[in-house]
């Protein structure tokens, strides 16, 4: 590794090459710069005029810190203003401080710029190349050696680098920090809000463990539980060992202290099971009991085959992070931001259709639509998710037919559906029985070109949709293709440890290896920083990840459905057939 | 792990190369400028609105046109770039409708239509500025196209790309720019 | 002799065995063979298309879009096969043309995909499995 680090920085520095040569520091430039600095200090302009901190209760230094810090909001209800890139006028509330320091404020790495953290803590103590404690440990000092060394800031040079961008040394930050107007009382409450910034470490971390839990609600098949649970529990257990394999063994020690750092390496890891018994409406009590008795730092999958909704509100008010439950129907929410999701569930398979059929849509000739759904909650999401995205775009609505529970589709209703409505396109939300009432439209001499079913929904029929409806039928599929997924398979093995895939269900043992895997990443990046925002920041600022099942997860600050895709697919001809895509991932 | 070095890496050169100069060298550039001819590939893309925009239409036309390639929740360069945008809108008032602005998703999973038209509002764009998606397949050879192909958004540049309408040449800006500094270079290809 | 004899006959019986076990193993082999055998996988990679429509009463742009749609799908992220580790793509064919039938959707022009196709194989150059 070390190895490969090397190569790269040299292979950097060549490519940078030029403006090492264009742009240097000499002597003379230093004092150039110092004088620069200096001269805009005694200017005045950036001196504020009131040092002596605010006196307004923490309560409402939270409340009015948090709405500069995140919205670029003053007090007052004004935006901020600033400026950018020397002479670029900009509202505060498109470059808030959030943006790039993110929820925690520990920083970002993006696009070739370094932020650097702005908690309090942090800010106050000089930077050195290194990070105190984990000198040695080669992620840590990566992060550290590349930022300039600076003094402790005090609450004047705070505020000086607020507004005009120099730091304690008369440097001046890069250009894409911009200056802000932010004098007085306001730059007080912002200082003070920063000092509260990633103060504490958040709840379940002490110095030997951190603590997790998963909710399970009850009655989910057991199956289905120990799918969620087993490689999740193999990451935990592994870690574990880790810690006390490094405690007998100076060469683990060593391996285990520069990839984790000797402090998340001796850490062991606990997790709990939070069973929820009854009606949904109960459930927050008994979370609020579990977490009392068991404050811990985040909640890992999770479980529900119905509502899940109580659990998020849950983690959005106790700001606990859940990364990853195995639900059908989760939270849709633009703001949340504590539980992350893998997909938008179901739904997400009836908003491809709608973008596949709006894709096409010069095909379609603005004939109509129509949308027959099983009336249950699985036919619901997936409908309703068509509609949005439909009808959202300025579509004219689908003509809409509910199949009662228990009532088969047949094909003398279908067939009347399309003599009466002489639709261009049919969807159908249902399991396998309907396919015979598509096949025999399908044999007919006049149908329409266009049937869409979810495959999840039809399960292991879709390989058996008979020859005159395959090549007309469309179907929603939200995973890997099969074929392409056998690759996968290796990685899984190291989870199962001789055991069989088939004894789990594979679709959740596979969400439970994603959760395992990605809370180990996060983990890795976070520099010993447990805080729970600092989590999910890490996790936004992921690069996309390829792990089983989903083509592809990708991640950006405040984005919270990791798959965003669904592939169009059809089966191919002939006796052993295969699904083929008719779409890429994302469909535009 | 590699990753991450690789772009703490290039994220310190460029912290350390955009110090700003003193006075006394204020003449050099914080930005790197060539020249080049690219073949823009022959695709269908999608605006804020929904449309279906021909990628080569919109270009080969009698505006001067400026690409970029930004993303929605992007959190240090495009907020930069996109401002950059807004603002020479405002400076070129209405000699704003002789330029075509083009913003050019690279995270088409999260940018839908919405997403894009919610981000120009955030930055007041005037009529002549369009965020396009598309496939990542046709965003990745329009990148490839620009040479400026990003295996991830999260390492992507800070770049500016000048059509002009006259000789069809490009003026490739890699580095942010100050507003001045950007209208210069918008004056130079000789529309405005 | 009979000494020799019959270490002769253990070092025989020995040095038989793991043949013998082969044999089995081929011969079972053998019948499976057409079955277990990995089908060569071949992918495709585009890298651009064209679209030429059958007449001038057709919509060249949403032809263009269409054709666009079908050659990606047909196309594979090969993140998705290099990630995993153990697998390698070998080219064997450059700019290939493909030509996608579009009729059953109602297209009548011509929709070629330009793509370049790969063989997916097992790494065995550097990776164990």
């Amino acid at each position: 590794m070390a190895c490969s680090a090397a190569k790269t920085l040299s292979k950097n520095v060549k490519k940078w090459g030029f403006y090492n040569v264009s742009m240097s520091f000499s002597k003379s430039r230093i004092a150039l710069v110092f004088f620069f600095a200096t001269a805009l200090c005694l200017s005045g302009r950036l001196v504020s005029s009131a040092w002596a901190g605010t006196d307004l209760p923490p309560e409402k230094i939270q409340e009015l810190g948090q709405k500069m810090y995140r919205d670029g909001v003053l007090p007052s209800g004004e935006s901020i203003k600033a400026f950018v890139s020397d002479d670029v006028p900009v509202d505060g509330t498109a470059f808030t401080c959030v943006s790039c320091h993110l929820h925690s404020g520990m920083g970002s790495i993006e696009g070739e710029v370094i932020t650097p953290p702005t908690n309090g803590r942090i800010l106050y103590e000089p930077r050195e190349p290194f990070i105190k404690g984990y000198e040695h440990v080669p992620s840590f000092s990566n992060y550290a050696k590349y930022l300039p060394v600076r003094p402790a800031y005090t609450d004047q040079t705070l505020a000086e680098l607020i507004q005009g961008g120099v730091d304690p040394t008369g440097r001046s930050v890069l250009h894409v920090m911009p200056r802000y107007d932010i004098y007085g009382k306001d730059m007080d409450i912002l200082i003070a809000y920063l000092k509260t910034l990633s103060d504490h470490p958040s709840p379940g971390v002490s110095k030997e463990q951190i603590k997790f839990a998963t909710v399970i609600v009850e009655g989910t098949d057991p199956q289905a539980v120990k799918s969620m649970l087993d490689p999740i529990q193999f990451g935990i257990d592994r870690k574990n060992a880790l810690a006390i394999a490094a405690g007998n063994n100076d060469r683990v020690a060593r391996m285990g202290y520069n990839m984790l750092g000797p402090d998340l390496m001796a850490k062991k890891f606990t997790l709990s099971h939070w069973i929820l018994k009854g009606a949904p409406e109960t459930w927050r009590a008994q979370l609020e009991d579990y977490y009392q008795n068991e404050p811990v730092f985040a909640l890992l999958g999770g479980i529900s085959a119905g509502d899940w909704a109580p659990v998020h509100h849950f983690c959005e008010d106790k700001h606990l992070p859940n990364l990853f439950p195995v639900v059908d129907y989760p939270v849709l929410s633009d703001t949340d931001w504590y539980t992350l999701y893998l997909s938008r569930g179901i739904r997400q398979e009836g908003e491809a259709a709608a973008r596949y059929l709006m894709s096409i849509q010069s095909l379609l000739k603005d004939g109509a639509i129509l949308q027959v759904y099983r009336d249950s909650r699985r036919g619901q999401a997936l409908a309703d998710g068509f509609r949005q995205i439909w009808n959202a775009a300025g579509n004219t609505a689908a003509i809409e037919v509910t199949l009662p529970p228990g009532e088969k589709l047949t094909k003398t209703q279908l067939q009347q559906l399309l003599n009466k409505h002489k639709p261009v396109a049919v969807i159908v939300w249902d399991d396998e029985t309907a396919l015979p009432a598509l096949t025999e439209v399908a044999t007919e001499k006049s149908h329409p070109n266009f049937f869409v079913t979810s495959a999840t929904w039809l399960d292991q029929s879709i390989y058996s949709v008979p020859e005159p409806l395959r090549g007309f039928l469309y179907m929603t599929y939200p995973y890997r293709l099969p074929q392409e997924e056998a690759r996968f398979k290796n990685l899984l093995n190291k989870v199962l440890q001789g055991k069989s895939i088939a004894q789990y269900d594979e679709k959740i043992f596979k969400k439970g290896y994603i959760t395992n895997q990605m809370i180990g990443d996060a983990l890795m990046e976070m520099r010993s920083e447990y805080y729970s925002d600092f989590l999910l920041d890490t996790i936004g600022m992921m690069e996309d990840t390829y792990l089983p099942l989903y083509e592809r997860l990708t991640f950006g600050p405040g984005q919270r459905y990791a798959s965003k895709g669904c592939f169009i697919v059809q089966l191919s001809e002939g006796d052993a057939p295969k699904l083929e895509r008719r779409s890429e991932w994302i469909i535009k | 792990m590699t990753g991450s070095f690789r772009k703490t890496m290039m994220a310190a050169m460029l912290l350390l190369l955009t110090l700003p100069l003193p006075q006394a060298q204020a003449a050099a550039p914080r930005y790197e400028r060539s020249v080049h001819n690219f073949s823009i590939p022959d695709i269908v893309l999608v605006n804020q609105d929904r449309k279906r925009v021909r990628l080569k239409s919109i270009i080969d036309t009698e505006k001067m046109v400026i690409v970029d390639f930004i993303y929605g929740t992007c959190t240090t360069i495009c907020p930069v770039l996109s401002a950059g945008y807004a603002n020479l809108q405002r400076k070129l008032g209405k000699d704003s409708e002789k330029v075509h602005l083009i913003s050019i998703t690279i995270d088409p999973e999260n940018d839908t239509p919405e997403v894009m038209k919610e981000y120009l509002e955030r930055y007041r764009s005037k009529p002549g500025w369009d965020f396009l998606t598309g496939s990542r397949q046709d965003i990745n050879r329009v990148m490839n196209a620009f040479d400026s192909y990003f295996r991830d958004k999260m390492d992507h540049k800070p770049l500016t790309f000048i059509h002009s309408p006259e000789d069809g040449t490009w003026i490739r800006l890699y580095g942010l720019l100050s507003g001045k500094d950007f209208i210069k270079e918008c004056e130079k290809v000789g529309v405005l | 002799m009979d000494r020799f004899f019959m270490t002769a006959l253990i070092l025989l019986f020995i040095l038989t065995l793991p043949a013998c076990a082969q044999t089995v193993q081929d011969s079972a082999g053998v019948q499976e063979a057409a079955k277990a055998k990995p089908e060569v996988e071949y992918v495709y990679v585009s890298k651009g298309y064209r679209y030429d429509p059958v007449d001038a009463t057709e919509d060249a742009d949403a032809g263009l879009f269409l054709c666009g749609t079908r050659c990606n799908a047909l196309s594979v992220d090969y993140l998705n096969i290099t990630t995993p580790g153990g697998w390698r793509m070998l080219r064997v064919a450059k700019d290939h043309e493909v030509s996608i039938d579009l009729k059953k959707m109602g297209i009548k022009g011509n929709c070629i995909c330009i793509a370049d196709q790969y063989v997916v194989k097992v790494n065995d150059l550097y990776m164990s499995k």
